[in-house]
């Protein structure tokens, strides 16, 4: 499968500070591939250097086949964290100007601009000042602005944030359809769920560090099972169980308590139930919960958030 | 070089669409029309005070006032003639209409306002004077005192019957003037007035001395012939108005580069400013290169620049066209065959980069106003110099002090087109174009590194890192 994006052995350091250490992943084209991390994880300064707006300190840069994304700018639509457009430009001319940047011929732009509006709702409000738009529908049209030369490659960064639930799934419909038209999208976020239900694969970062590069499943397996029991017993009988790690505990409201008990690697939540019943304990409730991402995200990054 | 100007374009149709744009073009030929006009205006509008003279010294002073007010009044007119013809027919036809005027008279120089435009002769409207005489009521005159005298003209003057009431009494070098007035103040009539005792009562006191009448009137039209040679002129030796009008159009050129070089940069460094708060300064680098941006934005701006010019020029030639044609001739002569236009194009284009690009990458560090005034105060303070010095390029241009500030780039592009009517030498010309250009090429080249590391830095500015910043090849 062809590469999008690859970044090999890259660092990047502002004098003696380290945004990013030897970071190495790639992206196949076609994938949606999200890119995670606490705040200050170092994602956006590796998403700057994959987008050729600041230089790797070290490494290698390889995008849409070209050592530099500066050659290749044209294919590519990028979305920044912290999101502005042109106040007193109405959708239409915002959109039109930036696929006009990449290449479109003006007519071409207007007329991709206003499709697109329509598509997304925003056709009433097309011809509009922006400032006179919603937060929302100004953070869509933006999104537009990135899309609308139909990039091969699109990298947003922190698309979600400050959308209501709406729109957040609205986002990710649009986020699905380029991934559809065979672009690559990247994506940086810290909010699990989207990234869970969007992505083919998730690159983890920490520290400037790259600390996880795999699926989705694969990154859910890094965090460990828990048993969720609820009765009339206490932590130390739950944590009697085989394979149980470790156990917290909290009070239910109408009287007895709920353990969350985290496996050990490699135990088998069935035997704990087994030995539960063995043991005759009072229990109520029996639950084998998965690990999210969320929880993955919690162990790979050594409890950031 | 297609993004260059796709965001040179909306740079401009950015400004050139909004309101405040037009009102701002709008606003200087409005200020200049209301400045220029507004004191033609009100003297045509305002009516002659009706003046009545009450004399008690019995020494034919207010006679004599009377005469004084009638030579100024003519003297007014002559001027207003020898203006007339200058903007009808330029410095030669202004020059004509003077030695009519000398030979004949009023009379004399309206005829040769006729002779050389029928059309401006038959529209002249003589300036209104500033008083009309009124014969005093009788009884003023019979009064025993000037106190008595007063009673009378304060009532004419209470009952709307007179304006103003001069009674002149005491004698020869103790003359008292009671200057009764409508008004709590009225600073030109009495001015006027006492000026022309003045002269009399010094007139009067040298023929006491034995000093003949003959003798004092030739004493008093007295004045040497000036000539004013240079071997600039035109003429090789006599100095005329069309060879000093350079020298002001090149003062007002200098003032206006620096005007328009200084609200260009002011508006691209509002620009950038907001694309840097606003994040857009990120996707467009993600879209194009710092040249680019730079170049276009640059671009963008100076189009607004030549908008606002090339209208203001258009009102500027239409209004002199219809109201000073002969002076329009002129100044196109000066502007066309001293070849000044071609130095302020120079000047513009130099000025315009250097201080564009500098305030394009001082605003790629800012993120409010704020951020831009700590980075611009003192690049403002060395922008007051060339203000300072403009001006004294009318009476000195080759001064040593304006010699030595010419040839310090951030001010020759004003400096140089106030001083270029005082034809300094082709090594200072050249020297000094070439000193500005080089370092126009330098700043453009140093503020697109700054504007390339400030583009994406955050937080508070920091001169430390801006400099480390600099020295320091980025992305982009």
């Amino acid at each position: 499968m062809t590469t999008a994006l690859s970044l090999d052995g890259v660092s990047k350091r502002y004098g003696d500070f380290h945004a990013v250490r030897d970071v190495s992943f790639s992206v196949p084209q076609g994938r949606i591939c999200g890119f995670l991390g606490p705040n200050g994880a170092g994602k956006t300064s590796t998403i700057r250097m994959a987008l050729g707006l600041i230089a790797p300190s070290e490494g290698r840069i390889s995008v849409l086949g070209s050592d530099d994304a500066r050659k290749v700018r044209d294919r590519i639509g990028f979305l920044p964290e912290e999101r502005g457009l042109y106040k007193r430009m109405t959708p239409v001319d915002a959109i039109a100007f930036f696929a006009g940047l990449k290449g479109i011929g003006d007519g071409e732009a207007r007329k991709r601009a206003r499709v697109m509006l329509e598509g997304q709702g925003l056709g009433p409000f097309m011809n509009k000042p922006i400032q006179a738009l919603s937060k929302g529908m100004a953070q869509k049209v933006q999104l537009l602005s990135a899309l609308a030369h139909e990039p091969d490659l699109v990298v947003l960064d922190e698309p979600f944030s400050g959308l209501d639930p709406v729109n957040q799934q609205a986002l990710e419909g649009m986020i699905r359809g380029i991934a559809e038209r065979g672009a690559t999208v990247l994506f940086s976020t810290h909010v699990m769920q989207h990234a869970e239900r969007l992505c083919d694969r998730v690159v983890l970062m920490a520290r400037g560090r790259k600390v996880f590069d795999g699926d989705v499943a694969e990154a859910r397996r890094a965090a460990p099972r828990a048993l969720v029991l609820e009765g009339d017993l206490t932590a130390t009988e739950v944590a009697a169980l085989p394979g149980i790690a470790a156990v917290a505990t909290e009070p239910l409201p109408d009287g007895g308590l709920r353990h969350v008990a985290t496996l050990a690697p490699g135990a088998d939540g069935q035997a704990a139930l087994k030995a539960a019943f063995a043991g005759d304990l009072a229990l109520k409730r029996f639950e084998a919960r998965e690990p999210s991402l969320h929880d993955a995200f919690i162990v790979l990054t050594g409890g950031q958030a | 070089m297609s993004r260059l100007l796709h965001i040179a374009r909306r740079e401009y149709l950015a400004y050139v669409r909004t309101a405040g744009f037009w009102l701002s073009i709008l606003a200087l030929p409005l200020v200049m029309g209301i400045s220029i006009g507004a004191p033609l205006l009100m003297s045509r509008s305002a009516q002659p005070e009706r003046l009545a003279i009450v004399d008690l010294t019995g020494q034919g002073l207010g006679q004599a006032v009377t005469r004084a007010l009638d030579e100024e009044q003519a003297r007014a007119v002559g001027r207003a003639l020898r203006t007339a013809a200058v903007a009808a027919g330029g410095a030669t036809a202004g020059e004509a209409v003077r030695k009519a005027q000398a030979q004949g008279g009023e009379a004399q120089a309206r005829q040769a306002l006729a002779a050389l435009n029928p059309a401006v002769a038959e529209r002249f409207k003589a300036p209104k004077a500033s008083s009309v005489r009124q014969a005093p009521p009788k009884t003023a005159l019979e009064a025993r005192d000037a106190r008595a005298a007063g009673l009378v003209l304060r009532r004419e003057i209470a009952e709307g019957r007179l304006d103003t009431g001069l009674i002149l009494s005491g004698r020869d070098d103790a003359i008292v003037m009671d200057l009764w007035s409508r008004n709590l103040a009225a600073p030109a009539l009495e001015s006027e007035l006492r000026g022309h005792v003045t002269d009399i009562m010094r007139e009067r006191a040298l023929m006491r001395s034995g000093v003949a009448p003959a003798t004092l009137k030739a004493a008093d039209a007295l004045k040497p012939t000036v000539n004013s040679l240079s071997p600039k002129a035109a003429s090789g030796e006599k100095v005329s108005l069309r060879d000093r009008l350079p020298t002001y159009v090149g003062l007002a050129m200098g003032f206006l580069l620096w005007s328009m070089v200084m609200t260009g940069a002011g508006i691209l460094l509002n620009s950038v400013i907001e694309e840097k708060s606003t994040k857009i300064l990120e996707v467009l680098l993600s879209s194009a290169s710092v040249p680019e941006i730079m170049g276009g934005k640059i671009l963008g701006v100076a189009g607004l620049t030549g908008t606002v010019i090339g209208l203001w020029s258009l009102v500027g030639v239409g209004a002199m066209l219809a109201f000073a044609p002969g002076l329009a001739g002129d100044l196109g002569a000066v502007l066309v065959g001293k070849g000044l236009l071609l130095y302020f194009a120079a000047y513009l284009v130099g000025g315009y980069l250097m201080y564009a690009s500098l305030f394009a990458g001082i605003g790629a560090f800012c993120e409010s106003q704020r951020d831009a005034q700590t980075l611009l105060g003192p690049i403002m303070l060395v922008m007051s110099v060339p203000i300072i010095f403009m001006s004294q390029a009318i009476r000195t241009p080759d001064s040593p002090i304006l010699n030595i500030l010419s040839w310090i780039p951030p001010f020759t592009p004003f400096l140089m087109p106030a001083r270029i009517a005082g034809d300094p030498s082709m090594v200072q010309v050249v020297g000094t174009t070439v000193l500005m250009l080089v370092t126009t090429v330098l700043i453009v080249w140093i503020s697109t590194k700054a504007f390339r590391a400030g583009a994406l830095a955050t937080g508070k500015v920091d001169l430390k890192g801006l400099v480390r910043r600099l020295l320091r090849r980025e992305g982009v």
